[in-house]
């Protein structure tokens, strides 16, 4: 490579040449232009003869064709396409060079791990707040058992988008902005091992949520984020907007739980063996391994609706000798390792911040590694518990009733590793320390709800019910999204080179973890005393009950406007300059100078110890970074 | 254009470059390889659950009606080309220990046969005497052919496709053997990185065509054989 | 130091322990005696009062978990605070200890296995469980006793609303569920569209409605009220809409309201299709 090259490299272009490259707005515009092509050109002609397609308003031929067509518009126009297009011609494998200067590489494809991390942080809270406004739509429709706000299929479409919007964008919740920023720091590395994949998994998310969203300008969906057989094969449109962008997050899922693996098992620096690795990447590893292996089987359940609908093929058709039950075991076989998806990078953050702010290593760290292990692996064996009642071979009730309870094994221990590192420690209650510590408050009463539920004959009173609604909100935002802000409040000062204000988040916190209960704890009664799930009409006793709920969600809700208060606050007016280490951790990633250098480290860093070396004064500093050649080679790098 | 593909190589944050040993890459190939047949074992295994659930559970008796044929003829076809081409990908890896050229005969030889499976399949969808409406079997048929011709199978002979393409235009043509991984000396650019390079990309290659052809074998039994 | 010394807890846990122990006998039985019976789905039939057991139970389980975590997490996090202003030191390097691992692996995997056992035996309806759907063939041992002298219902679910058959009645049709009280019913779930759920809050019952499936739940109403159907799987646009009246009543009501109904419909009788555990709709007429 010339000098010269470099130097252009590193410059700034003209915005006016910047904007000619692939970019966000290219890919919008070819995004656009790909779906008018698709539906108008291809899928009129693919659809053309089949009258039950083309005599209706309702063409699922042109209309998937247009989708396909768009986002693969998106794609090209972001540049994915330009590298195996290269190598097609015969160009030898490379990386991308990093652009390490500017703010446009965020609003392009961009291979530094540590601007997709950023990336998958605005775009979660983006998406994030758009759900969340749809739950304060949905509450507000429960204001009264008879009168509505919304049309019967409005707000049955709320009710979709708001759970579908919610879980694919809390499977990258906390692996997509912080596994992509750390986990490479973390281990050591330089990069991630697929880079241009990794973006690619952050890009398929902005995509799949406009695909969803698009799903309003085309009558909604009425089947809620499961999308149960046959009611998706006989909804109109823009069910296939929920099909496509729910396997396009699949996509996205086991490609960051791809990269993850391959990353963590390929390129750990010398030194970093195992048992030294921080507990949040074993978090990540557990969470990958799941993704990896769940995430194919939804884009198979999601594909194979899409053909019922499209091409006519009759796996959902009862009597044309397909069944809805086909359905609803691929769904679930991927929807409870899905669940654990989301928990278990949530146990990975709160264990390092309550180790950080109690001033102790992470009590019982190999049984924290079991614990988050065999979660992963247990929650394969599960999925029948959602299907008690459904008309499923009874004989099984009594074999997924034991692998559900013994689940709650696993997640025990990490409960113990908590307990463990608070004893003795010398805990100070920062805003990450209190998410963290509200974790396990929420996800206590989310475990045990699901103790009664995973009780088959209890189950049979609770199934589709608000109870469950509860039990599933309480573990993941009681758990997921506490520790998602536990993670925003902990890593902020290093990736952004600012502190999130103490006070406004101490504010927002207590009205999170307040609200957040008074919110959902009434929603067991609710749930018990006979309301379905997915209704705008319940019984008129539970009225006061539901009222206390939606007034109680107002203020949820109310809680992460303070958020992007503080947010907007700290970030552009207060601007107090953050320390590398403000919280004085021992881990990897606070060694490294703020902001961190595009290539993390100048050189591989030689790992010494644990990054848990809290109270021991002959405990060696978790890495050198500076290691010689012989430091190196002994190391075994 | 201020997007620049560098070559394993990277501007640290002061002036020069490091060199990534090539190891590196060659673990990221071998792991992400392995990776990624452990995903398509459970994207098949999916496909594979459809078959074996709707077989069992065959509901209302019509599984696969009488006038759905099996076509047996087009199937051999396909599995045919797909092992042959899997040979010649194995024959390939072990030319590698004669240089780049040798390598690359087996490997053109192999892309064609898996381009043949792919017409044979395309042939096959065009001239199916059933459609997708015309129960289970034919249901699944089509997905699984589908999904394996249309994704598999085109993935495959594209990764292939860009191996052979950057060896005519990069390779050297000097025989020698290709070992898996060179020292980092050789990496610096020129025929030596790139050549082992490309050793390491064609075996893990081979891993992932082999896993295929061993997932064509279970689908011809299963679509074929046992219908 | 023998091993009894070295397995001894801190004072600090055997003063928690001891209030755990006493807050707990002291909790529990009050829990499980007096609000036990008060407890979700309540007892309009044995299913429902099986289940209501078992809540119980789980309830009588979970009570003494809560307390020993809120004392453990209240004590530590008060008595482990860092004194403000006092300079920031680390805490004591403590790893893990075994002991404590065994014993909290060992304890939850005991509570675990009680459950599991504890809830496949309600499961058999010998003993109250079931009112959950079956499926189509549940096997002879989870089904009553007295199941062949059930009084069969059908129950047909529909975009957006519920039909009941009596096949035993020569296969009578009607909107509302009427049932004679104490006496065995096996529901026969089945749905004509898309996917249902036939949830009877105050009977227990809970079966998906599945095209071309028949879901059988079975339970025996104990108490004469009337209540409502809702249905608890979405299935559309008015799936909050879908609900029906619920009478059990006493047997002689039964059997006049029956002879009622017969009465009424038995004009149009002769055009009802023909009793079937499944139906499947005229594909034109099918919803959508």
């Amino acid at each position: 490579m010339s000098a010269m090259a470099v130097e252009a490299r590193g410059s700034r272009e003209p915005w006016w040449r910047q904007l000619g490259a692939f970019n966000m707005f290219t890919g919008i515009a070819l995004g656009i232009a790909g779906y008018f092509i698709g539906a108008l050109v291809i899928g009129a002609a693919l659809s053309k003869g089949i009258d039950f397609q083309t005599e209706t308003n309702q063409n699922d031929i042109e209309f998937v064709v247009g989708i396909l067509f768009g986002v693969a518009g998106f794609l090209i126009g972001m540049g994915f396409l330009n590298y195996p297009v290269k190598r097609m011609l015969g160009a030898e494998p490379s990386m991308r060079a990093k652009e390490d200067t500017g703010i446009a590489r965020y609003f392009t494809l961009c291979t530094d791990h540590k601007v997709v991390g950023i990336q998958y942080l605005w775009g979660v809270l983006f998406f994030f707040l758009i759900a969340g406004l749809n739950a304060m739509m949905i509450r507000t429709e429960l204001l009264y058992p008879t009168e509505h706000f919304w049309s019967a299929d409005n707000y049955i479409s709320l009710v979709g988008l708001h759970g579908t919007m919610m879980m694919m964008m809390t499977t990258s919740m906390i692996l997509g902005p912080f596994g992509n920023y750390f986990v490479p720091i973390l281990i050591g590395s330089k990069r991630m091992a697929f880079p241009r994949l990794e973006a690619l998994s952050f890009w398929l998310l902005p995509a799949a949520e406009v695909v969803l969203l698009a799903a309003v300008g085309a009558k909604g969906f009425p089947t809620g984020w499961t999308g149960y057989a046959n009611l998706n094969v006989q909804a109109k449109l823009g069910m296939d907007c929920y099909l496509i962008s729910f396997a396009m997050i699949g996509l996205s899922m086991a490609l960051v739980g791809f990269n993850m693996l391959a990353t963590v098992f390929t390129m750990r620096a010398p030194g970093m063996t195992w048992t030294r690795l921080p507990i949040f990447v074993w978090a990540v590893i557990s969470t990958a391994i799941l993704q990896l292996l769940a995430a194919p089987v939804l884009v198979a359940a999601m594909s194979l609706v899409l053909m019922d609908r499209v091409v006519g093929t009759t796996f959902f058709e009862p009597f044309s000798g397909g069944t809805p039950f086909l359905y609803e075991n691929l769904f679930w076989f991927f929807g409870h390792p899905e669940v654990y998806i989301l928990a278990l990078p949530g146990f990975g953050v709160v264990l390092e911040v309550i180790s950080v702010f109690a001033r102790k290593p992470i009590w019982g760290y190999r049984l924290a590694i079991a614990g988050l292990l065999g979660v992963a692996l247990l929650s394969f064996f599960v999925w029948q518990h959602h299907l008690f009642v459904s008309g499923i071979n009874a004989n099984l009730r009594p074999f997924f009733m034991l692998t559900t309870e013994l689940i709650s094994l696993p997640t025990a221990l990490v409960f113990l590793n908590a307990m463990g590192t608070l004893w003795k420690g010398k805990i100070k209650y920062t805003v990450p320390m209190l998410f963290a510590l509200a974790l396990f408050f929420n996800f206590f009463i989310g475990g045990a709800s699901g103790i009664f539920i995973s009780d088959a004959p209890s189950d049979v009173s609770t199934h589709g019910s608000f109870f469950v609604m509860a039990h599933f909100h309480y573990t993941i935002m009681g758990g997921l999204v506490f520790a998602f802000f536990a993670g925003v409040y902990y890593w902020y000062p290093k990736m952004f080179g600012v502190k999130l204000n103490e006070r406004i988040g101490k504010l927002q916190f207590w009205m999170f973890f307040i609200f957040f209960n008074l919110t959902f704890f009434p929603l067991f009664a609710v749930g018990m005393l006979g309301q379905p799930r997915r209704v705008s009409a319940y019984a008129p006793r539970l009225q006061w009950l539901n009222d206390w709920v939606t007034a109680a969600a107002y203020v949820l809700g109310s809680s992460f406007v303070v958020f992007v208060i503080n947010v907007i606050y700290s970030t552009f007016f207060k601007r107090e300059e953050a320390a590398q280490n403000p919280w004085d951790a021992k881990s990897l990633e606070w060694q490294l100078p703020t902001p961190i250098p595009v290539d993390n480290f100048e050189r591989v860093p030689v790992i010494n110890g644990t990054p848990y070396g809290y109270g021991d004064p002959s405990a060696p500093v978790v890495a050198n970074l500076n290691p010689t050649e012989a430091e190196v080679v002994a190391a075994g790098g | 254009m201020n997007q620049i593909d560098d070559p394993m190589r990277f501007q640290s944050a002061g002036s020069g470059y490091y060199a990534e040993p090539p190891q590196v890459m060659a673990a990221n190939l071998s792991a992400g390889v392995r990776l990624l047949c452990a995903a398509l074992v459970s994207f098949f295994g999916a496909f594979l659950f459809t078959y074996l659930y709707l077989k069992e559970t065959d509901s209302g008796a019509v599984w696969r009606a009488a006038a759905v044929k099996v076509p047996t003829g087009t199937g051999v076809a396909i599995l045919i080309c797909i092992l042959a081409s899997a040979l010649m990908t194995a024959v390939a890896v072990g030319a590698l220990r004669n240089g780049i050229a040798s390598w690359r005969s087996a490997a053109i030889v192999s892309e064609v046969l898996a381009l043949a499976a792919l017409g044979v399949q395309c042939y096959q969808w065009a001239s199916l005497d059933f459609g997708p409406g015309s129960g289970p079997y034919a249901s699944v048929f089509i997905a699984w052919t589908g999904f394996y011709g249309g994704v598999a199978l085109t993935s495959a002979i594209y990764w292939l496709q860009t191996m052979v393409a950057s060896s005519i235009k990069h390779g050297g043509s000097k025989p020698g053997p290709v070992a898996a991984v060179e020292g980092a000396a050789e990496h610096a650019g020129g025929g030596g990185g790139f050549v082992a390079r490309l050793g390491v990309e064609a075996r893990s290659f081979a891993f992932f065509w082999y896993f295929l052809a061993g997932v064509q074998v279970v689908t011809f039994v299963l679509l074929y054989l046992v219908a | 130091m023998n091993w009894r010394d070295k397995l001894r807890p801190a004072p600090a846990i055997r003063r928690i322990m001891w209030i755990w122990l006493v807050l707990s006998v002291i909790a529990t039985p009050l829990v499980v005696i007096f609000v036990g019976p008060m407890l979700p789905p309540g007892s309009a039939s044995d299913a429902a009062h099986g289940q209501q057991q078992d809540n119980t139970v789980m309830v009588g389980i979970v009570l003494p978990i809560i307390i020993a975590l809120l004392l453990y997490f209240g004590y530590a996090l008060k008595t482990f605070r860092a004194k403000p202003g006092e300079e920031q030191t680390d805490g004591p390097p403590l790893r893990g200890e075994t002991p404590v691992m065994v014993a909290w692996i060992a304890v939850t995997f005991v509570i675990v296995l009680f459950l599991a056992t504890w809830g496949a035996y309600e499961l058999f309806p010998g003993e109250e469980g079931a009112g959950g759907g079956m499926g189509p063939t549940p096997i002879s041992v989870a089904l009553p006793a007295d199941a062949s002298s059930a009084l069969p219902v059908q129950v047909i679910g529909q975009q957006w609303a519920w039909t009941y058959r009596y096949p035993t009645y020569g296969g009578l049709e009607t909107t509302e569920l009427v049932l004679p009280v104490d006496k065995l019913v096996r529901f026969n779930v089945t749905s004509i569209d898309v996917i249902h759920s036939f949830w009877s809050n105050q009977l227990a019952v809970k079966a998906d409605a599945v095209p071309g499936t028949n879901n059988v739940a079975f339970a025996t109403p104990v108490k004469i009220e009337s209540s409502t159907v809702r249905c608890a799987e979405l299935c559309g646009l008015w799936h909050g809409h879908m609900t029906s009246p619920i009478h059990v009543v006493s047997q002689a009501k039964f059997e006049s309201w029956i002879t009622a109904q017969q009465q009424k419909w038995a004009p149009i009788a002769k055009y009802l299709p023909k009793y079937s555990k499944t139906y499947a709709p005229e594909p034109t007429y099918r919803g959508g």
